[in-house]
């Protein structure tokens, strides 16, 4: 600007001197009539030339100058050095807009300065925290896995080493399922986050106990989420080895226990007593001196038991009662690996997994001894082993082939002691600690079978996760299902209770094969003998080579991200023929299932040709057409309650348990036969 | 004719109660203080109905329970289990071991008496 300003007042001069030479000129050639007024142009134009030029020296001194340092001022205040002293000279016309920028530099140098101490000792505040959080996690007794959404760990301890006893799993990056079952946490966070979804206040950590993968021991795990949710940040879990601590805990239990039965009799005969004298007018004489004396000494029968009981009860405070929250399935393969030792016993995890609320290490033991136990008295080697549930209830169930054992072959049992159970290790002491009981009964099932059946208390978190309500596929009958079932007449014409089936369900993108929609999911499980063998199940995610539909996602909760990887329908199908053998295959709804499958057939050569049982047309030919025939609808009518539906497994899962109530149903309509059942509905 | 009922407890406090409150309410009575006595006394006075205690030495009430059940000729003959443990499992072990209903101590003399007719069709 101060140059194009130069430029301007010396145009300005220079037109101002030609027009004044140019009057000069005039002035000498003109004559003297006209020099006069010359002569006053002349001046007048050199007045103009003479104060132009002057005020140029002036703005250019006073002005100019100064805001050239300005600027430069400026530039170095904001570029380099906040705090430089502009150089500028007292006299200028700017006002105070110099000192007032700088007074601007100086404070922006000292905001600089405040914020460059602030970071520095935030920064080292932030470093003596993660150091000294790295020393408390280091330092802990407990184990500590930080995992992202995927289950990967991000950080461990020395202690998770230690505790997990496979240093070969444990690594930044390693999924933390390899060493935990992953139904365990993904359950508990499930049901933090739906407790949350309630509750904003509710806790954002949970408990379970469950068993180190391909190890022996016990853990007692505590997850909690990161963030709001598993997708935000991932989890923390941490965890303690609780296969060896019982002892006083348990023994406050006991105690307790006790005293309340213990009072329960005298309290009888004493209300009975009391309640005669009251109510009867008639009494003789000696009957009253009698019921009188009864109170008298029952009385002091419960004296005696308060004191008793005010004696023991200091040592019957602190401590926590050690029974925990474990999947049926984690408890079941502890049992297993117990009796494994011995090659005659074989057990076999039946039914579908539940939560149980068990002190898992007495429970095992227990187990294991009533199976060797039956073994030897009966002869029996199979055992199958279910969680079975009723009416908020639920039962540990032996099942073995033979008769129910006596009353008094199980009494006898319960005197004896089980080895490395500490605190109380007899058999009756471990019932009682589950406030239970045992009896031996007829299979409820199963014809020619007994079980032996210990209630137990049942984990209330199976009851709490609301199953969503997820809206069912579009139900209709192909009736031409059981015409496209295989050709083997003979399988047909088989009682149900004597076929083995391969209970199944899909998921995928969308309802419609013949507009794209592809298979994302196979479940699958074996149902053999009238037993769900939840243990051999097909479970297999599907590349659908296309992608999954976002408003699909709700109802499976798979992603693209989680089948990028997985093997497509071609690879997995010659897998599921395998699996499914020569079993019957069932499904719910099982034209929807069948249709995505037999389109492949062609492509992949794998033609399934078991016949097909909808439990759908089964449960039309057993209800009628004029009840709702949802999955969700006939186990309510059955009263099975489904806790998981999130998934194809989970889904034939309640499938095959729906299955086994509807053929005990069956017979009472006359349909016995795999031919009567695919062709219930006429 | 009068229904017959047999109290079975080990304790004579309770014997002495509940028999003369049975008899009040119009049953013969007969008592007996084991298992092996109940099992006796059931053979040879055949009662219609045993109210039977589960907590007894020697052989308790389930035993008892399942050995009448065994007996194929007491068809018709009725037991209701009394049961010191407060606990439904408790109850649901004598249901599945054959027992028709189960009382817990202390209980009312109302309730017992209202039980007894209700399962021999009495009331």
């Amino acid at each position: 600007m101060p140059k194009r300003f130069d430029l301007i007042i010396g145009l300005n001069l220079v037109l101002t001197l030609i027009a004044l030479i140019y009057a000069v000129f005039n002035f000498l050639g003109a004559d003297a009539s006209q020099q006069m007024p010359a002569l006053i142009v002349a001046v007048l134009l050199f007045m103009v030339a003479a104060m132009t030029a002057g005020q140029w020296a002036y703005l250019k001194v006073f002005l100019i100058r100064p805001l050239r340092a300005l600027e430069r001022g400026g530039d170095i205040i904001l570029s380099t050095h906040a705090a430089h002293d502009i150089e500028i000279g007292p006299t200028h016309e700017l006002g105070s807009l110099p000192a007032n920028l700088q007074t601007l530099g100086h404070k922006l140098a000292e905001s600089k300065r405040e914020v460059a101490r602030a970071l520095k000792t935030g920064a080292q505040q932030v470093t003596q925290q993660k150091d000294y959080l790295e020393q408390v996690i280091h330092g802990l007794d407990e184990g500590v896995l930080v995992c992202d959404s995927q289950g990967r760990i991000l950080l461990y301890n020395p202690s998770a080493v230690r505790i997990l006893k496979c240093p070969e799993h444990v690594g930044l990056g390693r999924s933390a399922y390899e060493l935990i079952p992953r139904a365990s946490v993904e359950h508990t966070l499930e049901l933090i986050e739906s407790r949350r979804a309630d509750d904003s206040n509710a806790p954002t950590t949970s408990d379970f106990v469950c068993t180190v993968l391909r190890k022996e021991h016990m853990l007692h795990c505590r997850v909690g989420l990161m963030s709001g949710s598993r997708d935000g940040g991932g989890f923390v879990m941490t965890f303690s080895d609780v296969t060896s601590r019982q002892g006083a805990l348990r023994k406050r239990n006991e105690l307790l226990r006790q005293t309340i039965e213990n009072l329960r009799s005298p309290l009888a005969s004493l209300r009975a007593a009391a309640e005669n004298l009251t109510h009867y007018d008639d009494i003789e004489t000696d009957m009253r001196h009698a019921f009188q004396q009864v109170i008298v000494d029952e009385s002091g029968q419960i004296s005696a038991q308060i004191d008793a009981l005010a004696e023991e009860s200091r040592k019957l405070l602190g401590g926590e009662f050690v029974t925990m929250d474990i999947r049926s399935p984690d408890l079941i393969k502890q049992v297993r690996k117990r009796v494994a030792t011995d090659a005659q016993l074989e057990l076999t995890q039946t039914g579908l997994p539940l939560w149980l609320r068990v002190d898992s290490q007495a429970m095992v033991r227990l187990l294991e001894f009533y199976i060797r136990r039956i073994h030897e008295t009966t002869g029996a080697g199979a055992f199958d082993l279910e969680a079975d549930h009723r009416d908020h209830k639920v039962f540990l169930d032996l099942a073995w082939e033979g008769e129910p054992l006596s009353h008094t072959q199980l009494k006898s049992w319960e005197e004896e002691t089980l080895p490395d159970v500490v605190g109380f290790p007899q058999v009756s002491a471990v019932l009682r600690q589950h406030a239970s009981v045992v009896w031996s009964q007829r299979h409820p099932r199963v014809e020619g079978r007994a079980i032996l059946r210990i209630p137990i208390p049942g984990a209330g978190r199976q009851w709490e996760v609301s199953s969503e309500i997820i809206p069912a596929r579009p139900i209709s009958y192909d009736f031409d299902l059981a015409e496209m079932a295989g050709d083997d007449a003979q399988i047909r014409l088989r009682p149900l209770r004597e076929l083995n089936f391969v209970v199944f369900d899909t998921e995928t993108t969308g309802l419609n094969p013949d507009q794209g929609d592809e298979v994302i999911s196979i479940g699958a499980v074996r149902v053999v003998n009238q037993r769900i063998l939840s243990d051999e199940t097909f479970d297999q995610l599907v590349n659908p080579g296309r992608p999954i539909p976002k408003q699909s996602i709700k109802f499976h909760g798979i992603t693209d991200e989680m089948v990028k990887d997985a093997p497509s329908l071609d690879t997995v199908l010659p897998q599921f023929r395998d699996f499914v053998s020569d079993s019957v295959l069932v499904a719910h709804n099982a034209w929807f299932d069948m249709k995505f499958l037999k389109r492949r057939e062609a492509q992949t050569g794998i033609r399934l040709r078991n016949p097909v049982l909808d439990t759908l047309i089964l449960s039309v030919g057993i209800h009628g057409h004029e009840v709702e025939q949802s999955l969700d609808a006939i186990a309510g009518r059955l009263g099975i309650e489904i806790f998981d539906r999130h998934s194809a497994l989970a889904d034939s899962l309640a499938t095959a348990e729906v299955l086994l109530r509807l053929i005990d149903l069956a017979e009472t309509k006359g349909i016995r036969t795999l031919q009567d059942a695919m062709n219930a509905y006429k | 004719m009068d229904k017959k009922v047999l109290i079975v407890d080990d304790e004579p406090n309770i014997l002495l109660s509940l028999a003369f409150l049975v008899q009040k309410a119009g049953f013969r009575t007969k008592t007996a203080e084991d298992g092996q006595a109940a099992l006796d006394t059931v053979a040879q006075w055949q009662p219609d109905l045993v109210l039977l205690d589960v907590n007894m030495p020697v052989m308790d009430g389930f035993e008892v329970c399942q050995r009448l059940r065994e007996d194929n000729s007491l068809g018709d003959l009725k037991i209701i289990i009394l049961t010191a443990k407060g606990r439904n499992i408790e109850k649901e072990k004598g249901l599945a071991l054959g027992a028709d209903d189960y009382v817990t101590k202390p209980f009312s003399n109302a309730d017992v008496v209202e039980r007894i007719k209700h399962q021999l069709g009495a009331a």
